[in-house]
Parts: C-alpha cells; sequence; structure tokens
C-alpha cells in the first residue's frame, strides 16, 4: 500500500474502512511521538512503547470523533501527551526518579531558540537544560517543548493541551522568562 | 515484527472497536444543551433580581438610611445574586467540556454573560422573576431563610417601617408577622384604590402607640408590573 502521498485525514477516513491502513498512521508518527515522550517523561524505551501503543489504541477507540477541525497531528499530540502525563504521574506517585532525559542537541536547540545564544558559557552542558526544564512547572517545560523542539505554533500547542491560544502565548512567555532566570541563575552557581 | 503490526495485531485479537459516532455526538450534545439551560436559569435568577430591585421604593430608603453599603446590605437579593453568579461559572465549565470549548475566548462568555442579562430583563417584564420568587417564598423552607430581609426590614415600627396584612380597610387595620394589630392613621395620606383586605401592604410613617402607627406613605407589598398590561391593551 503507497501512502506517502496520502494526507493524515484520509489515511483516518480509509482506515475506518480498513484497519491496515492505521498501521500506516502509527509509522507516520511512532519517531515523533517516542521522541515527544522522552521529553516530556523519564520512561524506558519499552515503557515509552507501551504508552504510544496504549495512546493509538485511544485513537482507534476515538477515531469516529475525529474531524477535520484540527489536525490529525495535533489530535495523536494530544492523546500521546495525555497518556504519558497520566503514566507519568502515576509513575512519580511510586517514586520514579523525576529528572527527564534530554540531550546535547536538543539543549543547544532550545536555548538558541529562545535567543540565549549569545550568553551561553561553554562549560553548561546538557545536565544543567535538563535540570533547568526538570525544574521548571510542568506547564512551563511542556510548552516550551511543544514550541521550540517539537516545532508547533500556537493554534497546535493550544489544540494539543486545550487550552485557549492566549492561555498558550502567556505561558509560553512566562516559560522562557523563568528559563531565562534559571539558566542564569545556573552561570552564578558554576563560576562560584 | 514491526510496533504498527503489533499494534493492529493487538487491535484484531482483543477485537477493539471504535465508540459510536451517535454518542460520541450525544455526548457533545448534552454538554451544550446543560451550557443553554445554565444560560437560561443564570437569566431567571438576573430577572428576580430586576424583581426585587424595581419593586423597592428607594426614595423611602434615601431618606432614612444614610450608608448605601447599609442599604446595599439590607435589601440587594444575595441568594439570587449567589446563584446568578454560581450558574454562570457553571457555564464555562460546561462549555469547557464541549469538544473544541477550550477554543471559546473570553468574548464568547462575554457575549453569554450579555445575553443572560438581556434575556433576564426581558423574562423580568413578563413577571416570572416574580412568580419564581413567590413559589419559592412559598414552597421551599430553606429559601425562607435566605431571603427574609425585606420582611425583616419592614417588621420594625419603631424605625417608622410596618408591613402586614390588610384585615380591615375603612378605618385601615393591619395584621403584622407577629399577629399583632396595628390602627393605620392615614390622616390626608394618599390611600391606594387598589388595596383591598388580604391584601399585604408596607407602610413608612411613625409609632404612636403599641398598636397604632401614622402613615406617610402606603405601599402594596409587591409593585404591579405594567410592561406587558399595556403593551396588550395597545394592541
Amino acid at each position: 500500500m503507497k501512502s506517502d502521498k496520502i494526507t493524515d485525514e484520509e489515511l483516518v477516513k480509509k482506515s475506518l474502512e480498513d484497519l491496515n491502513y492505521f498501521a500506516h498512521l502509527y509509522d507516520r508518527y511512532e519517531k515523533k511521538l517516542m521522541s515527544y515522550i522522552f521529553r516530556i517523561s523519564n520512561f524506558s524505551i519499552s515503557e515509552s512503547e507501551d504508552i504510544l501503543q496504549e495512546s493509538f489504541i485511544k485513537a482507534w477507540k476515538n477515531l469516529n470523533d475525529f474531524d477535520g477541525k484540527l489536525k490529525f497531528s495535533s489530535w495523536i499530540y494530544r492523546i500521546v501527551h495525555n497518556t504519558t502525563i497520566s503514566m507519568w504521574n502515576k509513575s512519580q506517585s511510586k517514586g520514579k526518579n523525576k529528572e527527564k532525559k534530554i540531550d546535547t542537541e536538543i539543549f543547544e536547540n532550545l536555548a538558541s531558540k529562545i535567543n540565549i545564544e549569545e550568553e551561553l558559557d561553554l562549560k553548561i552542558n546538557s545536565k544543567i537544560i535538563n535540570k533547568i526544564l526538570s525544574s521548571m512547572d510542568e506547564k512551563y517545560s511542556i510548552v516550551l517543548i511543544l514550541k521550540y523542539l517539537e516545532g508547533k505554533d500556537y493554534k497546535e500547542i493550544s489544540d494539543i493541551l486545550q487550552k485557549p491560544s492566549g492561555t498558550i502565548a502567556t505561558l509560553i512567555n512566562r516559560a522562557k522568562k523563568d528559563f531565562i532566570q534559571k539558566y542564569n541563575d545556573s552561570k552564578i552557581i558554576l563560576k562560584k | 515484527m514491526k510496533n504498527a503490526e503489533k499494534l493492529i495485531s493487538k487491535i484484531k485479537k482483543e477485537d477493539i472497536r471504535q465508540n459510536s459516532f451517535l454518542l460520541l455526538k450525544i455526548k457533545n450534545f448534552i454538554f451544550w444543551l446543560l451550557f443553554l439551560f445554565s444560560i437560561l436559569v443564570g437569566s431567571i435568577s438576573f430577572s428576580i433580581i430586576l424583581f426585587f430591585i424595581t419593586e423597592e421604593e428607594f426614595s423611602i430608603y434615601n431618606n432614612i438610611i444614610s450608608s448605601g453599603l447599609e442599604l446595599f446590605l439590607l435589601l440587594l437579593p444575595i441568594f439570587w445574586l449567589f446563584l446568578f453568579l454560581v450558574i454562570f461559572i457553571v457555564s464555562i465549565f460546561v462549555i469547557k467540556k464541549t469538544k473544541y470549548g477550550y477554543r471559546k475566548s473570553f468574548l464568547f462568555f462575554s457575549f453569554s454573560f450579555l445575553f443572560s442579562l438581556i434575556l433576564g430583563f426581558v423574562l423580568s417584564k413578563t413577571d416570572i422573576g416574580k412568580e419564581i420568587e413567590h413559589i419559592f417564598s412559598e414552597k421551599i423552607p430553606v429559601y425562607k431563610g435566605f431571603d427574609r430581609k425585606k420582611d425583616m426590614f419592614w417588621s420594625r415600627p419603631k424605625k417608622g417601617f410596618l408591613s402586614g396584612i390588610v384585615v380591615s380597610v375603612k378605618p385601615l387595620i393591619i395584621n403584622d408577622e407577629k399577629n399583632n394589630h396595628w390602627e393605620i392613621d392615614i390622616k390626608n395620606k394618599h390611600f391606594p384604590k387598589k388595596i383591598k383586605i388580604g391584601h399585604k401592604v408596607k407602610i413608612s410613617g411613625k409609632k404612636l402607640n403599641d398598636n397604632t402607627f401614622i402613615a406617610d406613605k402606603i405601599m402594596p407589598w409587591h409593585k404591579d408590573k405594567k410592561f406587558f398590561k399595556k403593551f396588550f391593551e395597545r394592541n
């Protein structure tokens, strides 16, 4: 089955008639969504695969509810996000390590997009950004990840997190300020 | 085996089916219905607030009560105002539960609020507020405790406020809340023709002794709403 040129929305329609098309949607989003799960949690690969599978089963059950008023990518991100956060909170209550995984490349990407690259100290490494994001309020770290690492616009973030666009804009502004503040604080600590 | 294949295999093996399209639509529809219902209840609450406000003789209070806050606390229908605000907050929560409710802006909620006020204003002109308030007063014992401020206000003969049921017109005698008979000295004051035996009245004036009250102004307990009467008479 050639599905590369078919849009997500067309694949959804075809999936309702033939389950095998649903596998193409999974293939199309597997990498992106696995990466997103890693970024907002600290789950292992196998745990993340389970979360992704559970999310796609939820999507399958509610496929009739999907309409063209939002992008399929926003819809599936929303389901994955909610499932991950729910599982993450459960694992937190069981005392699992809170610090999220984030690599050097991701850190540099995030830092430069928030326009603090000129302030970047070469000594700073991914461990610090990891700590900064982990120390941030979850609502702030998630909007930063969606905006700067997943490349989503305000409307998409609004659809994923089910919050008004105005609230998303406010959250991003506050998150940026908080990130820069924490980054500057970490520099002072390093110099000492 | 690829993860996608594992997923398809699981769906087939466990025979996982899609939720009904109709059920999903009904769920969304119910939340919209609840939203409209909350707007209607809000409007009725507002019409009752208007009923309380418009039937008061504020000119009388202005001469007697110096503090606006005192007047506000004495006469404002707190229960209905509280209900109106609670219902409005509930309507926001309900709309947020609809499929795209999270996209609704401040403007949408402002319009809903405004619509609720306008509908409440229209309802107040049809005496619905008065009727509902009556039903609450008579049928719901708890409500009596909430909204007896007006009764309490007009049961202070020493302060110049008296209310009760008319038991005789000539001479004017009323029976107050505590079942005391009061003879009302009308002197040259205007006596509303509509007042008959069995009607509840409120009287401002001065207490002369334990069963005589000198009237300054005699008013029916509830004002007549003439808006629709006039409207129908004209047409």
